[in-house]
């Protein structure tokens, strides 16, 4: 490692950023470098002078009364509304027939609701302010009459898909972490290698499955190599493809709970992502590129452009 | 009932209050005003309250930096509209930071080592934190204060990981340099 390599890498290694192989470098070049070592003492002794001197400042008191005095006043006012709402489900529920339309939509909300009973914490959403007259309306009889109908049954399911949203692109997030790091700490690749033949053998005895690694050039994706990933408990195989300077990370896992629940296509900070299931895989395709060469990308990974459609055999 | 009011307010007292000091630290730092920075923390802290849903499983700091970052820039805007202040604009450039020039510099203190170590106090340092530009003051708020990780910065500020990094690199140089101004002044640090 050189100079203006080190240097790049002088801040993330003092702040614990850097994984332990790159950090092994940077150490060892500054263990022979006296112009890094003293630029990364430098730094070090400033990040280490503010840490000690402890520059953060202590809310105000008078900060924390105005805060405390704000939430009783949202408590005082959340109360109010609740009550003037089941007023009127109440006044509703005598005096009005409910649709077998806005019963049907309204059931929506103590199924999927339900807080004494959540299956998994993904199911367990927020609890919004909209329903809990609602909910606090599910347990007589009465109480699909009792809902307060269209409104809360839409925000209800408004809400629920927003936090699927959530929850899936924070899968993505992660995806999408990784290929982050992968290009930032220059760890993009184990086994370097344009030529598949080399890339998925070296696959073989390092995980327990074999990854798709077709040959793409014909469609302008060129492979670059490959690399183990973990992500998020599961063992992930990256094949890297660059096309037009571009990196893309392919990251291929067993069917798991997580990379499964991203959406087909989705954008995070910047970076595309398109995920989808072939042979018993998963696959997580993520780069800066254009969205539509990652739908290309796929189709070639579907139906490899070689002669052969299984990947692993030998093509021209 | 408001059972569910009740309980929203109990999670704000455990996961919110704590990091008060982190927001109003935060605050204060990107507004260099001390009223300014209760008044964003407040409207950050009611935002914060009635969002309180969406919390769920981010990391409740980083999360609660990013909606005093968002008041913050609501106030700023504010105060740039009725003309009472300017404010730097964040155009300096980003290229990537580099190294030579900064260890050239770094040679040239004998021991800058032992420049750092002294004992300096407080107000002096937060001063010259106050007068980085805003951008790599933020970023080196965000670490040395906050404890975000790059990740977590990058997220909040918007900004790729490998800027976060060097405004944070530009940052503690600045520092470092103003720092060597001070006590080459006889400023006693």
């Amino acid at each position: 490692m050189n100079c203006a390599a080190t240097g790049k890498w002088i801040d993330a290694l003092l702040d614990g950023e850097l994984d332990p192989k790159n950090a092994a470098e940077v150490e060892g070049h500054l263990a022979e470098c006296p112009r890094c070592k003293q630029l990364y003492e430098a730094r070090r002794a400033v990040s280490s002078n503010i840490r000690r001197l402890d520059l953060g400042y202590v809310a105000p008191e008078s900060l924390r009364s105005r805060i405390g005095a704000m939430l009783e006043a949202e408590q005082a006012a959340a109360e109010q509304v609740a009550s003037e709402r089941r007023d009127a489900a109440a006044g509703q529920a005598g005096a009005q027939m409910v649709t077998p339309a806005l019963a049907e939509s309204a059931r929506v909300i103590p199924i999927r609701q339900a807080p004494a009973a959540p299956t998994s914490t993904r199911s367990a959403v927020p609890q919004p302010t909209a329903t809990q007259s609602a909910r606090s309306a599910t347990r007589g009889p009465a109480r699909w009459v009792m809902l307060a109908g269209w409104p809360v049954a839409l925000a209800a399911s408004a809400l629920l898909a927003t936090v699927l949203l959530q929850q899936r692109s924070q899968e993505a997030d992660e995806v999408v972490a990784a290929h982050v790091r992968s290009l930032l700490a220059d760890h993009l690749n184990d086994v370097v290698s344009t030529s598949h033949h080399t890339v998925k053998p070296w696959f073989a005895g390092k995980i327990d499955f074999s990854p798709p690694v077709p040959d793409l050039t014909s469609l302008g994706f060129e492979l670059v190599g490959g690399r183990l990933e973990y992500l998020d408990h599961q063992q992930v195989a990256a094949i890297v493809y660059r096309k037009h300077g571009h990196i893309i990370n392919v990251l291929a896992s067993l069917p798991g709970r997580d990379t499964a629940n991203i959406p087909h296509t989705t954008h995070v900070q910047g970076y595309s992502v398109r995920s989808w299931r072939q042979s018993g895989l998963n696959l997580v395709a993520v780069s800066d590129i254009d969205p539509s060469e990652l739908a290309n990308l796929e189709q070639g990974f579907e139906a490899p452009p070689a002669p052969s459609p299984e990947p692993a055999s030998p093509t021209p | 009932m408001g059972s569910d009011v009740d309980n929203r307010a109990l999670r704000f007292r455990e996961l919110i209050e704590p990091l008060l000091n982190d927001a109003y630290t935060f605050a204060r730092y990107l507004s260099r005003d001390p009223s300014a920075a209760e008044d964003i923390v407040q409207e950050a802290s009611l935002r914060a309250f009635r969002h309180l849903d969406s919390l769920r499983s981010h990391e409740p700091r980083a999360w609660l930096l990013t909606i005093v970052r968002n008041c913050f820039y609501a106030w700023r805007e504010k105060v740039v509209q009725s003309g009472l202040r300017s404010f730097e604009t964040d155009s300096s450039t980003d290229e990537a930071y580099g190294v030579a020039e900064e260890a050239d510099e770094a040679q040239q203190d004998l021991d800058p080592q032992r420049i750092l170590e002294r004992t300096v106090k407080r107000e002096a340092v937060r001063e010259m934190v106050e007068a980085l530009p805003a951008q790599y003051r933020e970023a080196l708020v965000l670490r040395e204060m906050n404890d975000l990780s790059y990740r977590e910065i990058a997220e909040l500020t918007g900004m790729p990981i490998g800027t976060v990094m060097s405004r944070l690199a530009r940052a503690r140089d600045l520092l470092r340099k103003m720092w060597l101004e001070r006590a080459g002044e006889g400023a006693v640090l």
